[in-house]
């Protein structure tokens, strides 16, 4: 079924044979209703989420600060990390709930450790990953 | 714009052009599905709009002015959508 309006030939939900996941209609008048709640409660959650956080995360402390500078490294290298633990930890005769953990930490603790030795001590390479050279 | 900010209820209206912009943007996606390309291009406004806001100290002091309405037009765009 489709109707035909001056400006838009749409589709309309008015039949069984229509399915529309969210459950939009696509007559003009409707349909801008429809997306009108829509960008209400879009809208409206995410400033009020962002008004949450301009006033509650307003701080900082010095594992933010450590998190700030070495995001771009980690970020880099934790896929890495993980595949290679993980070809070891997948063959390991153990449940998935543990292998899971195991893989985990264990390529968190490898990540944080390749990040804090081999890069954000050296000039260099902090250049390379994205981090502002050591002044002192 | 910014002046209509500086109103009470005012950050609400860029709720419209965003109505619109979907509306628009279902012509070429008329059965849109979750995260499909019609939330990609309603989203990517978001960003610009973020990036709007931040640009600019009345849109930040509006958003923390107005944090409860907004809170509120959440809640009865959802009762009212569904």
């Amino acid at each position: 079924m489709r109707v035909c309006l001056p400006f838009f030939e749409l589709p309309a939900v008015y039949g069984e044979d229509v399915v529309i996941a969210w459950g939009l209609t696509y007559i003009f008048l409707g349909s801008f209703i429809a997306n009108l709640f829509f960008s209400l409660i879009s809208w409206g959650w995410a400033l009020f989420v962002l008004s949450l956080a301009i006033t509650g995360l307003n701080f900082s402390n010095k594992w933010l600060v450590y998190g700030n500078e070495t995001i771009m490294p980690f970020y880099l290298l934790h896929q890495p990390v993980i595949i290679v633990v993980s070809y070891f930890g997948i063959q390991w005769d153990a449940g998935i709930p543990v292998k899971l953990l195991v893989i985990g930490i264990s390529s968190l603790l490898i990540t944080l450790g390749l990040v804090e030795l081999l890069i954000r001590r050296i000039n260099p390479v902090r250049t390379l990953f994205g981090m502002k050279p050591r002044t002192n | 714009m910014g002046s209509l900010i500086e109103k009470r209820d005012g950050i609400l209206l860029f709720v419209f052009p965003l109505s619109k912009d979907r509306v628009l943007a279902q012509r070429f996606d008329p059965y849109p599905q979750e995260h499909g390309w019609l939330d990609f291009v309603y989203f990517f406004l978001f960003l610009i709009l973020g990036y709007i806001i931040y640009s600019n100290d009345r849109y930040l002091s509006a958003v923390r002015r107005d944090r409860w309405l907004l809170f509120a037009s959440g809640n009865a765009g959802l009762f009212a959508f569904f």
